[in-house]
């Protein structure tokens, strides 16, 4: 049966009419249209799907929907204001982090909750954040590079205060 | 990969959870992160007609109880285990091990009483069965074990919880409630070692909270995962030590060697332990006990991983925790500083 639910998307507040079996990545992609959140493995281990939900990042296909009922969700969409992007995004670029790009919406959110927890975070500290994302181009070496830069560049976009 | 339908309920309290549980029988399962069941239910591990879903529960926080044990709530996240500093100051092993578990986005969801509850892993059975092995192995109600072909009717699959291991060897408890009421069982009794039974859940129980008894928090304790990339990953082989060593001679008066990972339930190594009480542990002892744990421990192949590799990593890995636990204060580095640089 069909239930009624609000999930609030990057301060967007989108009713949806949705079964109980709709993944939150399913809901974001296919219901509400932002499709920066990708789909991988489906299963919980690729980390592209990852979303913040209440600001912790989390695994978008192994959630369902119906559970994110009234609460902040942030995807890839939300960091950006229009054509400026956050300062991790900018990093990334610079670092030349993206390749393919499919695991970039996932590392970065990854990335920036982390910076947000962790404004000046180590070597260690970024390879444990990011352990959840898996990237099959980058190598990875510039992808740590580029969440060093964020982290070390003055960064008032990270700062969850005033990005809202 | 798509989610079967099913459907959704969501009680507001854990006895309204364990009531519709018993009301609805064998074709309702709980969820509480959904970050084991939700991909077993993709590929039809698990299969449920209902979801209980427990995410309307907060979870009371982790304290010190009058008799000075650690109650911890079952939905508390791995999460906030790992950065608790009543955990890290009361069982320090604890929050190490849910920090290893899975990346930050699986334990910011994952539940303390589900990771107790995860399903069964092998190399066959958490894929989709759609498209190989025609034939269901015995997990899912057929006739063949495709690791053991010649094993006998028995399911081979192994209980990979990390935090499991590490609450045998501090002693806990849980609290389990069903419609009747609740009971009480230690951890060690939770496992029956059978994979396709492998908890002595009950279908309408559910647990509610883990104690840690005050004994544990006088123990040296230390916990090691050994996993190929160092992220993210199940373990090949984990190790959770805990020794109380008293007095001014500083022997050994209990001890707690537990292997995770190798087989159908953590595995304790009795023999070894007693071997340790009552003497002084140092290098020489470490070496030899480490020895008698492998060779006392029952390894299953599992992963690609053959046995004497593993009954290795038990070894090498019951070691360098025995060795970690006589270091002195200030050198003490933990599991979780060590492989930090991976």
């Amino acid at each position: 049966m069909k239930q009624a639910l609000e999930l609030k998307i990057n301060g967007e507040t989108h009713d949806l009419l949705l079964t109980p079996n709709v993944t939150l990545l399913e809901a974001i992609r296919d219901h509400v249209g932002l499709w920066g959140t990708k789909a991988g493995c489906g299963m919980g281990t690729c980390g592209a799907c990852t979303v913040l939900l209440e600001e912790k990042p989390i695994l978008s296909c192994i959630t369902l929907a119906v559970e994110c009922h009234g609460k902040e969700i942030t995807t890839i969409e939300g960091l950006s204001e229009g054509v400026a992007l956050s300062s991790l995004q900018e990093a990334f670029v610079r670092a030349g982090a993206v390749q393919c790009g499919y695991c970039s919406p996932g590392m970065i959110l990854s990335g920036t909750a982390l910076l947000r927890k962790n404004p000046r975070p180590t070597v260690a500290d970024i390879k444990k954040a990011l352990e959840g994302n898996l990237c099959r181009c980058t190598g990875y070496n510039t992808i740590i590079d580029a969440v060093l830069d964020a982290g070390t560049a003055s960064s008032p976009q990270l700062d969850q205060g005033e990005k809202k | 990969m798509n989610l079967p339908e099913f459907e959704y309920k969501t009680p507001t309290s854990k006895k309204e959870a364990v009531d519709l549980q018993s009301e609805l029988g064998e074709d309702a399962i709980l969820s509480a992160g959904g970050t084991d069941l939700i991909p077993n239910l993709k590929n039809g591990t698990i299969k449920a007609k209902t979801l209980i879903s427990l995410s309307r529960l907060s979870a009371e926080k982790e304290h010190l109880t009058e008799d000075g044990s650690l109650k911890l709530d079952a939905l508390t996240t791995l999460s906030e285990i790992a950065e608790s500093s009543l955990i890290k100051a009361t069982a320090p092993t604890l929050a190490d091990a849910a920090f290893h578990v899975g990346g930050q986005q699986i334990r910011n969801r994952a539940s303390l009483g589900g990771n107790l509850c995860q399903e069964m892993r092998c190399l066959y059975l958490n894929q989709s069965h759609r498209f190989q092995f025609i034939e269901p192995c015995y997990k899912r109600d057929g006739d063949c074990c495709y690791p053991y072909p010649t094993g006998g009717k028995s399911c081979r699959s192994v209980f990979m919880s990390d935090i499991a291991p590490v609450l045998i060897s501090l002693g806990a408890e849980l609290m389990i409630l069903n419609s009747t009421g609740q009971r009480v069982v230690e951890i060690e009794d939770f496992y029956t070692g059978d994979g396709l039974q492998p908890l002595t859940l009950g279908p309408t129980e559910m647990i509610t909270a883990i104690l840690i008894p005050p004994e544990s928090h006088r123990m040296e304790c230390h916990f090691v995962k050994a996993t190929p990339r160092g992220g993210l990953e199940f373990a090949m082989v984990s190790v959770a030590t805990a020794l109380i060593i008293d007095g001014p001679d500083k022997k050994c008066s209990k001890a707690r060697i537990v292997i995770g990972s190798v087989n159908t339930r953590p595995l304790r190594a009795f023999q070894a332990e007693q071997e340790i009480v009552g003497h002084k542990l140092n290098e020489a002892l470490a070496v030899k006990i480490a020895l008698e744990v492998a060779r006392e421990v029952k390894v299953l192949p599992h992963h690609g991983y053959s046995k004497g590799y593993l009954q290795q990593l038990v070894e090498v890995h019951t070691k360098r925790s025995l060795l970690a636990l006589i270091r002195p204060p200030g050198e003490k580095a933990t599991h979780q500083s060590e492989d930090k640089g991976v």
